[in-house]
């Protein structure tokens, strides 16, 4: 090879690689916003449809639906259509290591396979998991359970996947608390994230609203009204359904969250003639104001490190994104562009800021702003009042209220304002959302 | 020659580091969510303990065993009915506090309703008077950036109803053994812990010859939420706001309607209020409560404190009129409670309403 050729292709082996850093290093964030990760870099799996006996049929097909979805919105994998690169296989064979390497031939990354059986009371489903990666069978997993939980048993499988792949709990089996109507009342509910099998939680036939997770996902804490008239703040334990009154001033007792370690409970009271933030410490019960301004201020949203907080304040004429630290010191302004931009949600991985941002179009839509404040973008596009953001705990995804559809549902949509679901279905309003934090 | 020599090693070199940088980098993306924000990526997948916050102690709130009144029955919904007091109150016992009602109307006014307390969420219970509710206190001087440190304010209010023990069907409140439980042991983990619990259980995936037995792990059914049906308590809410809606028409109190985003008082709502301020000062006896409601556009958030400027703009101009302010309450819904749901401008005008409903003494 003359040092000509040489010269040539060891500088067109370095000039892709340079452009690749570059742009996954200065245009890292753009990056990451625009698909979490672009399709190349998701791991490409494919699922087999769990076999089963003639009563589980439905089930083993149902199964490798919810497994399929759960790894899709993991933003991991890349699901692929196993017909489509050609692969029909239905049993497979754990000694048949041909098939085995054939995969990579195909594209298939990770094969994810097994069996659903029905024994006397319960399903059991075995799987397997091929990693193309270390050219192993992996063993996965036996679940054994009633047939009630066989979405959970495909939440579980999935979490396990982006686990060994990421290091991370996945969000399979994370929930949703939300708000839904019932004849002109509105009460407290939790889903799965992927809006399947809602429980009540609430059935007082008045207005229960704005709940927030505990840290420890054990209690919902919301604003409630006593005698219809009076508000106040109020903690159930979900197990149980155990009340307790928290905070019960004059005025507004409203938007209600607990600070990441749970030691403290912020929310917004306009017991001194205007809302103002207070914050609550749930073990000395003591009581501190920490805003003070003749505006309004409302919506707490704790930083995920608990030392600061975002929030909403009209003190600018009309409501803007504050900052503040947790003791109500270091106040700053966030955002600037528009005349109404309100209900901040600190993103768990302390990124982005979601809020609700009302366009020139008067329009209500979901918006990012750096903590910073120096990148913003608006997420969400088309018809329909937004409200409500609310993160996953993996920071990949929103859900919120939006009113596209006619009347007012819940949507999930990956933080890029990419792969837009509705959650809920039927009924008549359902709203704000919050997503469990584990 | 040789200067061509020397730059082809070079890009080789850059293209080397290139690549290796590359390779970490893509490895990188896979292993994090995202860039952290002033916290370090945790260092071992999984202890993601790492970057959260401080572990709770897991002990019970300290302070509340003692403040427990004995003897109360437990379990049920907390103030006014069973259980426990509110955490934080305004009412008597604040430092520095005067029984007045500047600011807000007087005594909460006994509700007659009738509302079955059934199951174990139990609805409000306002029997027996309540007692004063606010308490204006003077907030402390304050500078922009200064923090407000309030005493703890006591848990236990000895004017605070105290219901009677009234039979309930099927709720927690029956069971022997139960009484005064202790306010939440709240968040005896962190949810750092709890996911360090999570990540541990799923560290199960073992590379193993095929023909191996597979390592079983049970799904329990059921759920981990107390389940509960609309019930009798239900019914009677929705009967009770309706009487008090025709109570409110049968009297010809007017409802006065906003324009988009603002609580301005216009020339047609103060006719309005002109009539409802006669029909008060001609029954100095009765008592109105004005609700603020907003459309459905904005925050749900936001639109509370627009809906309580709407109805404290009516109160005002009422007891600008002349009206006893004890006879005038308020309260927001925000957007709770549309009075249309449609999504045109005249739902969106008949929503923006500030609303009168007659409340009994």
């Amino acid at each position: 090879m003359t040092r000509t050729s040489l010269f040539i292709l060891l500088a067109s082996l370095s000039l892709p690689g340079a452009a690749l850093v570059g742009a996954l290093e200065s245009g890292a964030a753009d990056v990451y916003l625009k698909a979490t990760r672009p399709d190349f870099q998701k791991i490409p799996v494919g699922v087999l449809e769990f076999l089963s006996q003639s009563e589980a049929r439905w089930s083993g097909m149902r199964l490798a639906e919810v497994l399929k979805a759960d790894l899709r919105r993991s933003q991991i994998f890349s699901v692929l259509d196993l017909q489509k690169v050609g692969l029909r296989v239905h049993k497979v064979d754990l000694s048949d290591t041909s098939f085995f390497q054939s995969l990579a031939g195909n594209g298939v990354s990770v094969l994810v396979w097994g069996s659903l059986d029905t024994t006397q009371e319960d399903l059991r489903l075995d799987a397997y998991v091929y990693d193309g990666g270390s050219n192993e069978v992996v063993v996965g997993k036996r679940y054994v359970g009633p047939s009630s939980v066989v979405r959970q048993m495909a939440h579980r499988l999935a979490d396990e996947l982006v686990f060994r792949y990421t290091g991370e709990p996945g969000i399979s089996r994370t929930k949703i608390a939300y708000v839904a109507e019932q004849r002109g009342a509105r009460e407290l509910y939790v889903m799965d994230y992927d809006g399947h099998e809602p429980r009540q939680v609430t059935a007082d036939g008045f207005l229960n609203l704005m709940p927030q997770w505990s840290p420890d996902q054990r209690f919902l804490v919301f604003t409630s009204y006593r005698g219809r008239s009076k508000q106040h703040i109020v903690l159930i334990e979900l197990a149980t359904g155990e009340r307790w009154t928290m905070v019960s001033l004059d005025g507004l007792n409203i938007t209600p969250t607990f600070s990441p370690d749970g030691a403290s409970l912020a929310f917004s009271s306009s017991r001194d003639g205007d809302a103002e933030i207070y914050t609550l410490d749930t073990t000395t019960k003591a009581l501190q104001r920490l805003t003070n301004n003749p505006a309004g201020e409302l919506s707490p949203s704790w930083s995920p490190t608990g030392r600061e907080i975002a929030f909403t304040s009209d003190r600018g004429g009309g409501p803007q994104v504050y900052v503040m630290s947790a003791d109500g010191s270091n106040v700053r302004r966030l955002t600037f562009q528009g005349d109404y931009n309100a209900s901040p949600a600190w993103s768990p991985r302390g990124r982005w800021i979601a809020y609700v941002c009302r366009t020139e179009k008067k329009e209500y839509k979901i918006c990012l702003i750096s903590p910073d404040g120096q990148e913003h973008r608006q997420i969400s596009t088309g018809p329909g009042v937004e409200d409500s953001p609310s993160w996953s705990p993996d920071g990949r995804h929103v859900v919120f209220s939006s009113t596209l559809d006619g009347r007012t549902h819940l949507y999930m949509m990956n933080v890029d304002g990419t792969d837009r679901e509705r959650l809920t279905v039927g009924g008549s309003h359902y709203g704000s959302p919050a997503w469990s934090p584990t | 020659m040789f200067r061509r020599y020397l730059t082809s090693c070079l890009l080789a070199a850059m293209g080397l580091v290139l690549v290796g940088v590359m390779g970490c980098s893509k490895k990188g993306v896979q292993a994090t969510a995202e860039t952290e924000y002033s916290e370090p990526a945790p260092a071992v997948p999984g202890s993601e303990a790492a970057g959260k916050a401080t572990v709770v102690d897991g002990s019970d709130a300290p302070g509340i065993a003692e403040h427990q009144l004995a003897g109360r029955t437990s379990g049920g919904f907390g103030e006014g009915a069973s259980g426990q007091d509110p955490i934080i109150s305004s009412e008597l016992g604040m430092p520095g506090s005067s029984v007045g009602t500047e600011g807000r109307p007087g005594p909460d006014v006994a509700q007659p309703a009738q509302e079955p307390l059934a199951g174990r969420d139990l609805g409000e219970s306002d029997r027996g008077p309540t007692p004063v509710e606010e308490a204006v206190e003077s907030p402390s001087p304050v500078t922009g950036g200064e923090v407000v440190v309030e005493e703890p304010l006591p848990l236990v209010d000895l004017n605070e109803s105290i219901a009677e023990a009234t039979p309930r069907e099927e709720s927690l409140a029956s069971e022997p053994g139960r009484e005064a439980r202790v306010p939440p042991p709240l968040l005896s983990r962190s949810s750092s812990e709890a996911e360090q619990e999570r990540v541990e259980s799923l560290e199960s995936f073992e590379t193993i010859e095929a023909g191996h037995p597979l390592t079983e792990e049970r799904i329990e059914g059921g759920t981990l939420i107390a389940k509960v049906e609309p019930s009798t308590v239900f019914e009677s809410q929705v009967e009770t706001l309706k009487q008090e809606q025709l109570a409110a028409a049968q009297e010809g109190l007017k409802d006065v309607f906003f324009a988009f985003d603002s609580w301005r008082i216009s020339d047609e709502a103060k006719e309005a209020l002109r009539r409802d301020a006669a029909w008060l000062e001609a029954n100095p006896s009765g008592r109105v409560l004005v609700e603020g409601h907003c459309d459905e556009r904005g925050t749900s958030a936001y639109n509370f404190v627009l809906g309580e400027k709407r109805a404290e703009a009516v109160r005002n101009y009422l007891i600008e009129l002349g009206v006893n302010q004890q006879q005038v309450k308020i309260v927001s819904y925000g957007e709770e409670r549309p009075f249309c749901s449609g999504q045109t401008e005249v739902c969106y005008q008949l929503n923006r309403r500030g609303h009168f409903t007659v409340r009994a003494r």
